[in-house]
């Protein structure tokens, strides 16, 4: 009799275990815009530091992903890059490109200077420690992992979300693009953040 | 001499059967500065009676070519290497950036707009097919 007690008063200690971790387990599923998401943080660039707080009057448009990636980010970054391209001057001047490459030991900081500046003349592009790009990403609702290509000679790629997030001149997230919206909406969006 | 016959005859239709692929609108992408990656895109079309199986490429210029797809897994886009394409007799698949492609690993230089790039596509049955493609930037 006491026995069965015990094994119920385990059976419901692991249920709520249980419980609560497909909780938590839920809730990484990305996490749609609002206040929380966003704020201000700092990457490492070629010639120092990132800091958004000093782009206070700049709509920034930031993007992570790794540059060693073949497909997926080259082309929102070019679609990002020709889109700036085609604004008016006066509109593009206030917005600055920024990419973070989730992959520091392939990325290194002169690369990526050189990677940013091949989509756009303005785009910035930096990384971090993997500590700090792991508090980083998710803080923007974004997320990666490393995926291992046993059978590939790539030896590993990095899965990640391929979005544009858009932050305001105030250092707020204002919006988030998808992959596919990029093309169709970016230059809309951009117009409503910006004074002619 | 019937057997050497057979033999030539077999190379001459396994030949003739691996140029019934044909690839239309195919090109790779220029690479940026310090990227030895890149993609090919392409339309490949089988016009015989039998089932094409492509296995990847190969080129002295790139370490490997192979066939990788793209798919959405938990909100993330993630990449997967393809061991085998196979295309149906008279179909066609289309390799799109976000899709399919043929994902050139390891290139020996830089892929520079306007050039051409040549490689040997390389089928189940060890058969090849030289193709060149040309090199397009995707930046304006």
């Amino acid at each position: 009799m006491k026995s069965s007690k015990i094994f119920t008063f385990f059976v419901l200690i692991i249920a709520m275990f249980l419980g609560v971790f497909s909780y938590l387990n839920f809730n990484k599923t990305p996490a749609s815009i609002g206040d929380q998401l966003g704020g201000d943080f700092s990457v490492t660039l070629e010639d120092g530091q990132f800091k958004l707080e000093d782009y206070r009057d700049k709509v920034v448009l930031l993007y992570f992903g790794y540059a060693s990636c073949p497909d997926v980010c080259p082309t929102a970054l070019a679609l990002t890059g020709n889109i700036l391209k085609k604004l008016p001057q006066a509109i593009a001047a206030q917005i600055q490109p920024l990419f973070i490459s989730v992959d520091p030991d392939r990325d290194d900081l002169k690369k990526l200077t050189l990677y940013g500046h091949y989509f756009h003349p303005n785009m910035l592009a930096g990384t971090d420690t993997k500590e700090k790009l792991a508090k980083l990403v998710p803080k923007y609702g974004a997320f990666y992992s490393i995926n291992n290509q046993e059978n590939s000679a790539m030896g590993y790629s990095v899965d990640h979300t391929s979005r544009l997030y858009i932050i305001d001149k105030n250092g707020k997230l204002a919006d988030t693009l998808s992959h596919a919206d990029i093309q169709p909406n970016l230059a809309n969006k951009l117009l409503l953040l910006t004074e002619k | 001499m019937k057997s050497i016959l057979c033999i030539l005859l077999s190379f001459f239709c396994q030949n003739l059967s691996a140029q019934q692929l044909t690839i239309n609108e195919g090109y790779l992408r220029a690479t940026p500065p310090g990227q030895m990656m890149s993609s090919a895109f392409m339309k490949l079309t089988n016009n015989s009676d039998q089932t094409i199986i492509i296995t990847g490429g190969e080129s002295s210029k790139v370490k490997a070519i192979e066939i990788h797809n793209h798919a959405m897994r938990d909100g993330m886009m993630s990449m997967e290497h393809i061991p085998q394409l196979r295309i149906a007799a008279g179909k066609s698949i289309t390799m799109a950036p976000g899709g399919l492609n043929f994902m050139f690993i390891g290139l020996h230089k830089a892929l520079v707009a306007g050039e051409t790039f040549s490689f040997d596509l390389v089928f189940e049955n060890g058969e090849r097919q030289s193709l060149t493609l040309p090199i397009k930037s995707i930046v304006n």
